[in-house]
């Protein structure tokens, strides 16, 4: 039996950078987050940028149009508190009552759905990645297809393009994927900055990541230099000056970072 | 060299022009763990800000950097001084020598070569860096500031001594992207002792952030000034780097 504080919200715009925030904090033993979300199908190497092989978006994603959490984007309206945990559990293939499930879904920014989980969720904690909105839709804008690419981004678009590739998109499109940013960024923010419960911000450098207690293997190395990689001030600069322009928000936290 | 004088309670503080650094660092002042020595303060180093009386003082204090009032070689320390002779420029900005820590304000200490020297000779000090994007830093210089007309000066970023002279502009600009990317490898190459973190009310009182009336007119300048900047919701871009400072939490 998964209790109500195992699950933790996992809270970001598109282009933020959160697949991979997700994949470092999943390689932080002291959240103890399970995997068992990360199958074969559930992965998209495709814009795998920089040498080596690496997977830029792996495990679940939740949402409308991920075939997960269809009408996430309206929990009050949708849900009952019993039938949004089961949903949430059923990308999982493994339950226990130890871990910790970490739910990904970007539509979790919306004021109606945040307010909802607090409610709903008193003591839950949850995991926020801040980027600049305008840095985050150029980013997926030229790195993701809507429908082509894992996860789905089809509730993102305002009509139908059968030549949707990525960084090739049309207009309406364009616009409709900003105009969800801006709205979906300033709500999630707002709540950041009146959060009720304890809320650190910060970025993972190796001395917070260790301090969740990173493991040091090659998994961790590799996700560690891919996540430098991705984030340098431009290419010219590469490996050697990263922007650090991507904080983690954590929320409710307070026993796994050891702040009091 | 005052006497009892720790050189640990030298604190040093580096950012590019335009990063907020100025009304990061007054908050810092407010943050009691950080026990900052404000002799430095009066009204001859203070600065509102090219675009006149906003009710806000951007700039209080002393800065190091050539130029400025002190730190004329703080350009390349290693060059430039002994370890003795430092520590006697920084104190200079200070009337009063006590047990408490100052609070050591200078842009060249991004460049590389000065970090290096600062934690080869200052193993144990703690340095804090603003890290705010070159563009927005810039953007934020030329809405506030001019190379000489305002407190602190800024000449040692101009080219030509016309204060509108175009290429003036140009290598100001460029300065800024070179020390940018030199604090920031400093910092990748260090993150294994680095926390960035971003001043949030939770984490400055953390930092024993005192609430009168001095806290709470550097908060609003913060909060209105920089986590607003243009924005209706914080922007959050202008975090911390904490090197050494693991203990003031």
């Amino acid at each position: 039996m998964v209790r109500d504080e195992q699950l933790v919200f996992f809270i970001a715009i598109p282009g933020s950078g959160w697949a991979k925030i997700d994949s470092l904090l999943r390689k932080c033993s002291k959240w103890s987050f399970n995997t068992s979300d990360c199958t074969e199908d559930r992965k998209d190497e495709i814009i795998s940028k920089g040498p080596g092989y690496y997977v830029e978006h792996k495990g679940h994603f939740i949402g409308p149009g991920t075939g997960y959490g269809e009408g996430f984007d309206n929990l009050p309206g949708n849900y009952t508190r019993g039938a949004f945990k089961a949903e949430c559990l059923r990308v999982y293939a493994e339950l226990n009552d130890t871990d910790h499930y970490m739910i990904k879904c970007h539509w979790f920014c919306e004021e109606h759905n945040l307010k909802w989980l607090v409610e709903n969720f008193p003591n839950n904690k949850m995991i926020f990645v801040l980027r600049d909105k305008d840095k985050c839709d150029d980013r997926w804008l030229t790195s993701m297809s809507f429908e082509k690419n894992y996860p789905n981004y089809r509730r993102w678009m305002d009509v139908e393009d059968p030549d949707d590739e990525i960084g090739k998109h049309c207009p309406e499109n364009i616009e409709s994927f900003k105009r969800l940013n801006d709205w979906h960024n300033i709500q999630m923010r707002r709540f950041v900055r009146m959060a009720k419960k304890p809320t650190m911000i910060f970025c993972p450098t190796k001395y917070a990541l260790d301090s969740m207690d990173y493991e040091w293997d090659e998994e961790g190395i590799k996700e560690y230099n891919a996540y430098i990689k991705n984030y340098m001030v431009n290419a010219s600069l590469r490996a050697r000056s990263p922007s650090w322009d991507t904080s983690i928000v954590f929320y409710n936290c307070t026993d796994i970072l050891g702040y009091a | 060299m005052p006497e009892h004088f720790d050189e640990r309670q030298l604190i040093f503080y580096a950012a590019i022009p335009g990063s907020g650094w100025s009304k990061l660092s007054l908050l810092l002042g407010c943050c009691a763990n950080l026990n900052l020595n404000k002799s430095d303060r009066n009204p001859e180093r203070e600065e509102i800000g090219k675009n006149g009386n906003t009710g806000l003082v951007h700039h209080k204090g002393a800065y190091w950097d050539p130029g400025m009032e002190f730190g004329q070689g703080f350009d390349d320390i290693a060059r430039n001084y002994s370890k003795e002779s430092f520590i006697e420029e920084c104190l200079r900005g200070f009337t009063e020598h006590n047990d408490q820590n100052y609070l050591i304000r200078s842009h060249f200490f991004c460049e590389y070569k000065n970090l290096q020297w600062l934690t080869e000779n200052f193993p144990n000090n703690r340095i804090i860096v603003v890290l705010r994007s070159v563009e927005l830093s810039i953007q934020g210089w030329n809405e506030g500031m001019t190379f000489t007309n305002n407190y602190p000066n800024y000449q040692a970023w101009m080219r030509y001594p016309d204060e509108v002279h175009p290429e003036n502009k140009e290598h100001f600009e460029g300065m800024l992207w070179k020390h940018d990317r030199m604090v920031r490898r400093w910092i990748l190459e260090n993150d294994d002792v680095i926390d960035i973190i971003q001043p949030n009310k939770k984490f400055i009182n953390k930092l024993g952030y005192v609430w009168d009336d001095e806290g709470c007119e550097e908060y609003e300048k913060l909060v209105m000034v920089h986590q607003f900047f243009k924005s209706e919701v914080p922007m959050y871009d202008a975090p911390f780097a904490f090197y050494n400072c693991q203990d003031l939490w």
